[in-house]
């Protein structure tokens, strides 16, 4: 299977130092509320897997330390890459399986949907910056440096790397990022919510690797802004032809079947030197987990993504197969509309997230893969205030809906398989809420019903998302701007700390800013997160270079370029 | 008789196009709700809707894909914009050779088991053959396939591939080894129909006046068997297979979908949520054409197989 046989230490030649700092460090996880390191991690138990094949699992991811997916080369700017024990080889076809793909897959960087779609725009193309899969800092790839001009947070220079060709050889220049930013806000894409205030027609190239963004009001850490989503802001050739794709990213395109297969080879000419190690990547559309499972059993694929429980304890039995279980950020959220009765009472609010019990449903619904939540979102952000935990209560459920006059109050819940899990929080969450006297009644419709025109307008339902920094996951769900605000929140206060917190550089005061905008969530927002939900992803032993990531996106955040064959 | 037949499956056809056409619109959503998904916030399902030319009407939809058919143009897919035929002829290829690989084994393995058995009347392989079949009959597709998966490739032995991942671009007989699964899953459910027909039909046979006859004129049991019993048992044989050819066109969709196999049936699964209409058009049409094709080739097969009905009264 191996077409070359030449052999690099893990990280590339250039990294031994910071690579092996990398194993030696220690990755910290998040759990219950509070970190912990991978021993302990790795000593607690994992309901559905055997404890032998966990360790097994986490020996053979080795230690992640900070690098994100997208960069796993070690430039001078980039730190860390995912570095395991095992010696990686040269060459060979990784073959990888998703499922969730269908007929209206898209190879387009712009108009990606699906997570297939995204691992697949991600191989091709790359984001200026993007963050690393521990969800800590920004990893700049095809810019070299974002910085404020002259100390106006509305004049954001972004210096680009030089030296970046796109697969047909064309060199990597700032009329591609003016492209890029122009077409992900003509096509109204999900990218365009993540560009923040932007001015795009003030925004200009400064020289052929510069570019001046001017924005129409501050903000504070622009990089980290662009760095939250990257996968909706690549960054494409001025010249792009959707049909013949050409990034910059670790592979090059070859062939791609929608809803079947797609598959890209080596980028020879690849900015991060000695990556990517496979020599050509496939990647197979699967209709179910099932029968992505057995592909991986079998050895049909050597990596699969976003695995469900059942078929993660099958394959914990299996010799040659590593599970990986990563705690992410991801939420499935209940979303209750604050503007429609009866949730207009913040009272009714409060006492439907606290009739949850949460560990349990995380142990029926979800396999205990997930972590306990508290009805605010992204739990890495550096802000995020660890002090909000919210319990099952009952006593105090009951007298809030008798205060609100709604002792008997019955709503439907519009749920619908759109991810593993969603359906069986529903079905808990209905007989969790007969304690407290709620009746819930569950309407189970089919995804293309649940996405059809009552999407984002039910008056309660449910939603996913995967980790996104704090301020992020604001933008896109919780204000009135917002485009996925199910919970139709629309508090000016709330608002105005937003727009203040974006422009605050003094880190102490946005931290004040971000933990009053998270108590409103906690006492008065719309949504019930009883979870954290972990990724699940599984490897042959044939490979190696793979890691945790909390991000929530599956296989090390689609990190291919870091995979190989075990030497 | 044909030339009638004809006739009426293709005022079928039209009316079955109508119905699909009528279908899809009942469907809540459309293909731009459905290609954005999680996604689609009402700003982009509009434009998509316009981009799409969803916002014709139902009638200007369904003559531009009619009048398109009757020149030979079968339009794009909503999803993907590919021609649709660009999209469908390899899975149409794939799936009727699942079909026909199928439809031969399992014809010529219930044909046989049903004659043995129907020879072996109350006889020990009768009765163990009988209750094995009864037992595959109460069984679902997706069960046959789930155990060959686990006995042939995931638990006990790892000799064949779990699912049939079959390149774009080449076919399913480049990769034998991709069908023997999906072919013995099918073969195992269409083949106890067959047997029981044959076998009810042959003893039957068995028990004939002529048969009975041509034994005491002293003809040999081998003859007996394939010149006077058999040729009068296949004919009733024959529209089972037929039907059971007819079976196929649908049920390949659920072994497609667990095996991954890269056919017409999880094509129009995921063109129906999808909510692709050149695409569900066209398959369905395809399927419809299929139908009508294997009733009339069946009728005349059995027709030809039953002299006294050749006689016109």
């Amino acid at each position: 299977m191996l077409t070359e046989s030449r052999r690099l230490p893990d990280c590339g030649p250039r990294a031994k130092q910071t690579c092996r700092t990398s194993i030696e460090r220690t990755m910290p996880f998040f759990r219950g509320g509070h970190f912990v390191n991978q021993a302990d991690r790795s000593s607690a138990p994992q309901p559905g897997i055997p404890r032998r094949r966990v360790l097994a699992g986490l020996a053979g991811v080795g230690v992640a330390a900070g690098g994100g997916s997208l960069l796993a080369g070690c430039s001078s700017t980039s730190s860390v890459t995912a570095g395991t024990s095992r010696r990686k080889s040269y060459g060979g076809n990784l073959q990888v399986g998703l499922t969730g793909g269908s007929s209206s897959d898209t190879l387009d960087p712009h108009k990606g949907v699906t997570d297939i779609d995204i691992s697949r725009i991600q191989t091709l193309y790359e984001p200026l910056v993007t963050l690393d899969i521990q969800a800590k800092k920004v990893v700049y790839l095809l810019a070299e440096e974002i910085s404020p001009q002259g100390g106006s947070l509305t004049d954001w220079v972004i210096r680009l790397r030089p030296g970046v060709t796109f697969h047909d050889g064309r060199p990597f220049t700032a009329d591609d990022v003016l492209f890029s930013f122009h077409r992900i806000i003509t096509l109204a894409a999900p990218g365009k919510i993540f560009m923040g205030p932007i001015d795009i027609g003030s925004t200009k190239k400064l020289d052929s690797h510069t570019v001046l963004v001017k924005l129409t009001s501050p903000v504070a850490d622009y990089a980290a802004q662009l760095a939250a989503a990257p996968f909706d802001l690549l960054i494409a050739p001025a010249t792009l032809n959707p049909a013949r794709p050409n990034g910059t990213g670790a592979f090059r395109y070859q062939s791609f079947t929608p809803g079947q297969r797609s598959v890209f080879t080596r980028h020879p000419h690849y900015w991060q030197h000695g990556l990517p190690y496979a020599g050509t990547l496939t990647i197979t559309d699967f209709p179910s987990t099932v029968s992505l499972a057995d592909a991986l059993t079998t050895g049909q694929i050597h990596a699969a993504g976003t695995l469900d429980p059942p078929q993660v304890a099958a394959l914990s039995n299996t010799g040659s197969i590593n599970v990986v279980v990563s705690s992410a950020g991801s939420i499935i959220p209940f979303t209750m509309r604050v503007d429609q009765p009866p949730f207009t009472d913040v009272r009714v609010r409060q006492a439907m997230r606290l009739l949850v019990n949460r560990p349990q449903m995380i142990d029926s619904a979800l396999d205990s893969y997930g972590t306990a939540a508290s009805d605010v979102f992204s739990p890495y952000d550096p802000d995020f205030d660890h002090s909000l935990v919210r319990q099952q209560d009952i006593p105090q459920a009951k007298f809030l809906l008798k205060q609100a006059g709604k002792e008997d109050l019955t709503v439907t819940l519009v749920t619908s398989p759109v991810l593993s899990g969603v359906v069986a929080m529903a079905t808990v969450l209905a007989e969790q809420a007969k304690a407290a006297g709620v009746t819930i009644t569950i309407k189970n419709v089919p995804p293309g019903t649940f996405f059809g025109p009552d999407y984002l307008q039910s008056t309660f339902s449910q939603d996913y998302y995967s980790y996104f920094p704090y301020l992020t996951q604001v933008a896109q769900s919780m204000l009135p701007s917002s485009p996925y605000n199910e919970t139709h929140n629309n508090n000016s206060h709330y608002t105005s700390l937003y727009n203040q917190a974006i422009a605050t550089a003094d880190a102490g005061l946005r931290q004040e800013i971000l933990h009053e905008m998270q108590q409103y969530d906690f006492t008065q927002g719309g949504y019930i997160i009883p979870a954290f939900t972990d990724t699940l992803d599984a490897y042959s032993s044939k490979i190696t270079g793979y890691a945790q990531s909390r991000l929530g996106q599956p296989l090390m955040d689609y990190g291919f370029m870091n995979f190989a064959f075990a030497g | 008789m044909v030339g009638r037949r004809l006739a009426a499956g293709v005022v079928t056809l039209f009316l079955v196009s109508v119905v699909v056409f009528l279908a899809t619109e009942v469907l809540p959503g459309n293909a731009a709700y459905a290609i954005l998904g999680h996604e689609g916030t009402p700003a982009r399902v509009r434009a998509l809707e316009v981009a799409l030319h969803l916002n014709r009407g139902l009638l200007d939809q369904y003559w531009i894909w009619i009048s398109g058919l009757f020149t030979g143009n079968l339009g794009h897919s909503l999803a993907n914009g590919l021609p649709v035929w660009g999209y469908v002829e390899p899975r149409i290829i794939n799936s009727a050779v699942l079909v026909f690989v199928t439809g031969v084994i399992g014809a010529f393995a219930g044909v046989a088991l049903g004659a043995v058995t129907a020879l072996r009347k109350d006889g020990w392989p009768d009765h163990v053959i009988s209750v094995v079949v009864l037992a595959i009959t109460s069984l679902p597709e997706f069960v046959v396939a789930i155990a060959l998966i686990i006995v042939l490739s995931t638990a006990v032995w790892h000799v064949l591939p779990a699912v049939s991942l079959l390149a774009p671009g080449t076919y399913a007989w480049s990769q034998p080894e991709l069908l023997v699964l999906p072919v013995a899953t099918l073969v195992i459910v269409i083949t106890p129909y067959i047997l029981r027909m044959m076998r009810a039909a042959m003893v039957e046979a068995l028990e004939s006046d002529y048969v009975e006859m041509a034994r005491l004129k002293g003809t040999p049991e081998w003859r007996v068997v394939l010149v006077h019993a058999l040729p009068n048992a296949i004919a009733p044989t024959i529209q089972v297979i037929g039907l059971t050819f007819l079976y196929l066109a649908g049920g390949v969709v659920i072994v497609e979908y667990v095996f991954n196999f890269p056919g017409i049936g999880q094509a129009l699964v995921n063109a129906v949520n999808g909510r692709d209409i050149p695409v569900i058009q066209f398959i369905v049409l395809a399927l419809a054409a299929f139908y009508l094709v294997v009733n009339i080739v069946t009728d005349v097969i059995a027709l030809l197989a039953t002299p006294r009905r050749r006689i016109v009264s």
